[in-house]
């Protein structure tokens, strides 16, 4: 059994952007409120600042709307990092405005899921270098002197310890909430997941019921198809057989050569069902090897005659089904049997070529001797069965029908089928 | 010469035995399954065997002619069609003479019956 594999999404990429725009809008309000702050203490440059951070804050949310997510959050790291060097350098070390560098662990998980490690490698780099540099600056006194009275220092650092504890706060609530949301989901999904696989082996259960139903119904179907051929077969054999014990006991040569040529028609029909019933498919048979076999016997058959006739083939690959194949081992039959009787009466030897081949949408039978040929004209039908019996089976086939034939030049016959006819109603239909 | 028909067909196997009496061959037995045609071996000591592919019992032809070379190296002529490449390989492996279609005729056995070397 294979398992598709699904991905359940539990936070989307608009999600985040609603979150991270949430947090500039955040971030905005505040500098709004520091401006206040400031601007009652007098501090106007750093008003200024403020100013400047609240709008960079809003037109990344702008930029966000706009579907440059990823430049806004590498552009709030770049802002936050440089805010905090800046207020660092205006108001020195002491003020902590360094403690907003301990917001930015939970900032850079909000903006960088943890699979993009290289960038949230930099992001935390970026922070720890920061806060390197403005420790060193602090660490050497290059700090400006302060313009803060002592108290407004001090509110400022309480403040500052404030703000960013309670961003700090914020930030794990959110993601504590959104762990228990996720975790939720996941229970939800787990549980419709396992639904979906008892529902799913249950299908299952009852289709591969359905399949070995239908297998042993096809088996069956096999076996009592084989075992007609079979039967047939043996029956035939024993007609064929009949007909072969009564030749034995008949003196007449006309009459004991009409039972041969009776016998040999039924063998051709035997060896059919033999092939079809030793064929794979049940359905068609492989007419090469079956033209091989029709020609050894039709050859001892007429051993008697004591004369050195070769005959030569080239058939192609071609399957027959049944309906075609029996006409078409008929008409093989009679024109290699009329041959043998009449072809070769006054010579020792001589050359029979069949071939059957694939040739331009048409399958094409020629048949040829090198016997003493007829007079086409004077051929009475009505007292030769042979050759009603080629022309009835051609008719059955549709083929075109062509007989070249001339006193000691042998004669040649050309079959012509359409192609069409030799395919089985369900490959026409394919 | 001794000739042992194995053919599950009881009324082909009596037209087969007719056929080759009137050719002038011997039949010293009949059999329709492989427990048979074992014990008739053992008993006539054929010079060959007429053997059908298909055998009632849960041995075949081929299987049963295994069963035999184990006391006798008797040569065998199948009666079955030959383009089943499975059962021309199985049927190499035993004392092969050649394979014959049914309705089995008599020219037929005559060319196969003339390769077998009769036993003193």
């Amino acid at each position: 059994m294979t398992s598709k594999k699904s991905t359940v999404h539990f936070q989307s990429e608009g999600a985040i952007i609603k979150t991270i725009n949430r947090f500039c809008y955040a971030i905005a309000i505040s500098a709004f409120f520091d401006i206040v702050l400031y601007a009652f203490m007098g501090l106007y440059a750093i008003c200024g600042v403020l100013a400047l951070v609240g709008g960079l804050f809003l037109w990344f949310v702008y930029l966000n709307k706009k579907s440059h997510y990823k430049i806004s959050r590498a552009a709030i790291i770049i802002t936050t990092n440089l805010g905090v060097i800046v207020f660092s350098a205006f108001l020195g070390f002491k003020l902590g405005v360094f403690f907003f560098l301990f917001v930015t662990p939970h900032l850079t998980y909000l903006l960088y899921n943890f699979k993009e490690k290289f960038s949230v490698f930099l992001c935390l780099l970026s922070y720890l270098i920061t806060f390197v540099v403005i420790y060193t600056v602090d660490y050497y006194q290059l700090y400006p002197p302060t313009v803060l009275s002592q108290t407004n220092a001090n509110l400022l650092y309480i403040i500052n310890f404030s703000v960013s504890l309670i961003l700090s706060f914020i930030l794990i609530t959110f993601f504590a909430s959104n762990n228990n949301t996720v975790s939720e989901m996941l229970t939800d999904a787990n549980t419709s997941l396992q639904e979906k696989q008892v529902h799913l082996e249950k299908e299952i259960a009852e289709k591969s019921k359905i399949n070995i139903e239908l297998s042993r119904t096809l088996k069956e179907k096999e076996i009592l198809l084989s075992e007609i051929h079979h039967r047939v077969k043996n029956n035939l054999a024993v007609i064929s057989g009949l007909i072969e014990l009564q030749n034995f006991y008949v003196k007449d040569e006309k009459a004991s050569a009409i039972l041969k040529e009776s016998r040999n028609r039924i063998k051709s029909i035997a060896v059919l069902h033999e092939k079809f019933y030793e064929s794979k498919s049940l359905e068609k048979i492989e007419i090469r090897s079956y033209v091989d076999e029709l020609i050894y016997f039709i050859k001892l058959s007429f051993s008697n005659q004591q004369k050195d006739i070769k005959i030569t083939t080239h058939v192609e690959n071609i399957e027959l089904s049944m309906a075609n194949a029996l006409p078409f081992s008929l008409l093989l039959n009679e024109l290699i049997t009329n041959s043998y009787k009449h072809a070769f009466k006054n010579k020792d030897n001589g050359h029979i070529t069949i071939s059957f081949i694939k040739y331009q949408n048409k399958l094409v039978l020629n048949f040829k001797d090198d016997g003493c040929g007829f007079d086409l004209s004077t051929v009475n039908k009505d007292s030769s069965l042979g050759m009603n019996l080629i022309e009835a089976f051609s008719h059955q086939l549709k083929a075109e029908t062509t007989c070249v034939s001339k006193p000691n030049k042998g004669t040649e016959f050309t079959l012509q089928f359409k192609q069409e006819l030799f395919k089985s109603k369900e490959e026409l239909v394919a | 010469m001794k000739v042992l028909i194995v053919e599950d067909d009881f009324m082909l196997c009596l037209i087969n035995k007719k056929s080759i009496e009137l050719i002038g061959y011997t039949v010293v037995a009949t059999a329709t399954n492989s427990t048979d045609a074992i014990e008739a071996v053992k008993k006539h000591n054929p010079d060959v065997v007429l053997m059908d592919l298909r055998l009632d019992g849960e041995l075949d032809g081929i299987d049963t002619m295994k069963e035999i070379a184990k006391f006798s190296n008797i040569p065998v002529i199948y009666l079955t069609g030959n383009s089943d490449e499975i059962n021309k390989e199985r049927a190499a492996k035993t004392n092969l003479l050649g394979f014959c279609v049914k309705p089995v005729h008599f020219e037929e056995l005559k060319v196969l019956f003339s390769k077998v070397k009769i036993n003193p």
